[in-house]
């Protein structure tokens, strides 16, 4: 059982009414707990004969996104009765939550230009590499008939046999080698198509977005999370290879060796 | 936005995140092949993104005499080196085969173990972590403005003030999921290791609802504005199965540009 002494509910709400304009002023937290009884507020406040509501944020702390639905909700309510709806004076990080599900231009109006919402978010500097070890670019792979088959027939050998077995063994490595070689290329393959149709979306998005200013930034913020997947997934594969290619060094060494 | 890192188990890869120590049991059983190859690879890179302090792979199962598996197992230890901080790989119960590739001319890249259990005993506990909060909560309308309440108090005394707000953010989210979603008791971990600050929270239901839209952000944006918020907020977030459930997680970068 938990038992909450203020009910969970944690937004403050005054309601002033002056000729045909209301103002809310907000203090507290806006979530899917105190959303409703906003939006009843809201409704009521919308209900009379004004024709502005004013909605002030400077003391509202948190706004979650059922929050911020209730205020879009609440917005398309007033235009449907012919009553605007505008949010003034957010915190700088409920701001930014605005822009990212895009409703800050429905709600802040074209005046509030998000000059301030770049740093709003604390997004951090791209993590430098901090391996030493990997190359960049993808060593070039050997053919695959590099390593001289062992003549299994020599006649002088009294070990044929066993020469024939360790060949065969050999081959078989090979053909895994060739086989893992053909997987990369695959996935390389994959991971440029993949890259096509992340742009591609990036595209239709732009296509359908309505919020010029959500759409910059989130299209930063996808380059830069973007950068740092395909960096990781590069260095992943760098590893793979320098595996690869030691396993194979050793392979031949042993076999001078023998 | 980023794509989540989701790991969902199968019948050859099962995975167990313990967010309360930071360890992360990844077992491989069956039949070595080019599938299971690719089936690891993609859960291991998740679990290394996550950034447990410790990954622990348990071999027991795996069938593969000739050590084939060997160059999966190197290639991921040194992966989880070069993440910040440097995620803890160790190889459990590999047959010989394995041992013996991966140990060749005393190279000592990736940890061997014979058991799970004897990993876990070589290991000093807590290694590496500053500092954890953890919240058990109902299923409760009120939960996320505690949780809420909770991470906010945590990220202050981690010093990571600048990280109050996407935090909040997150976990509220998260925790609104989880009492939607799964209806269940759960668990809130915020820690702190270096340069990461780890978002955790738990649920006792094994459905990740969030693969009903793999990350193509305008579904994520249009489904629900929640994680579509979660993902623009985090740096790396996902989810995997834990002991009791889920865990569902976000990583934030403590050194991060600060707000204002």
């Amino acid at each position: 059982m938990t038992l909450f002494t203020d009910g969970g509910a944690r937004l403050y709400v005054t309601v002033d009414t002056d000729g045909d304009r209301a103002t809310l002023a907000l203090a507290g937290e806006l979530d899917r707990l105190s959303g409703p009884l906003l939006m009843q507020l809201l409704d009521t406040a919308m209900d009379g004969s004004v024709k502005y509501v004013d909605v002030q944020a400077a003391q509202l702390s948190f706004v979650d996104a059922a929050g911020a639905r209730v205020l879009r909700d609440a917005y398309q309510l007033g235009a449907g009765r012919g009553v605007a709806l505008a949010l003034h004076d957010p915190q700088p990080h409920v701001g930014w939550l605005l822009h990212i599900v895009g409703i800050a231009v429905l709600l802040l109006g074209d005046g509030t230009a998000p000059a301030d919402t770049a740093m709003l978010y604390p997004r951090g500097a791209p993590r430098p590499v901090t391996t030493g070890a990997t190359a960049n670019e993808t060593p070039s792979l050997p053919p695959a008939d590099h390593i001289p088959l062992a003549d299994a027939r020599d006649e002088h050998d009294r070990h044929a046999d066993q020469r024939q077995a360790q060949a065969d063994d050999r081959e078989r490595r090979a053909d895994e080698r060739d086989q893992r070689a053909d997987e990369r290329e695959e996935q390389a393959d994959d991971r440029e198509r993949r890259a096509d149709e992340r742009d591609q979306r990036a595209d239709e998005r732009e296509e359908q977005a309505d919020d010029r200013d959500r759409l910059a930034q989130e299209r930063n913020h996808l380059i830069d999370e973007r950068q740092q997947q395909v960096s990781a997934h590069e260095r992943w594969e760098d590893i793979r290879e320098d595996v690869a290619d030691a396993r194979e060094r050793d392979l031949e060494r042993r076999e001078q060796e023998r | 936005m980023n794509g989540p890192f989701l790991v969902v188990n199968s019948p050859q890869i099962v995975c167990v995140s313990e967010p309360d120590n930071g360890i992360t049991q990844v077992t491989v059983r069956g039949r070595w092949n080019g599938a299971l190859r690719e089936e690891a690879s993609r859960v291991l890179r998740a679990c290394v993104t996550q950034a447990p302090r410790m990954l622990l792979v348990d071999l027991t199962q795996l069938q593969d005499p000739a050590g084939d598996s060997a160059t999966m197992w190197r290639t991921a230890a040194r992966y989880a080196r070069t993440v910040d901080p440097p995620v803890i790989l160790v190889v459990c119960a590999a047959v010989l085969a394995v041992r013996q590739r991966l140990s060749a001319d005393g190279d000592q890249t990736v940890m061997l173990a014979d058991t799970v259990d004897a990993a876990l005993a070589a290991t000093p506990s807590q290694n590496g972590w500053i500092a954890q909060h953890h919240l058990a909560l109902p299923a409760v309308p009120g939960a996320g403005a505690l949780a809420r309440t909770m991470v906010g108090d945590a990220c202050l005394a981690f010093d990571v003030a600048h990280l109050v707000h996407p935090a909040r953010l997150i976990v509220s989210e998260l925790v609104s999921n989880a009492v939607l979603h799964a209806g269940t008791d759960m668990d809130v971990w915020v820690s702190v290791r270096d340069v990461r600050l780890h978002l955790a929270v738990q649920d006792r239901s094994r459905d990740l609802p969030q693969l009903r839209d793999t990350g193509t952000p305008p579904a994520a944006l249009q489904r629900g504005w929640g994680l579509g918020l979660v993902a623009a907020a985090a740096a790396t977030w996902g989810a995997m199965p834990s002991r009791h459930g889920k865990v569902v997680w976000a990583n934030l970068d403590t050194q991060a540009e600060t707000a204002s």
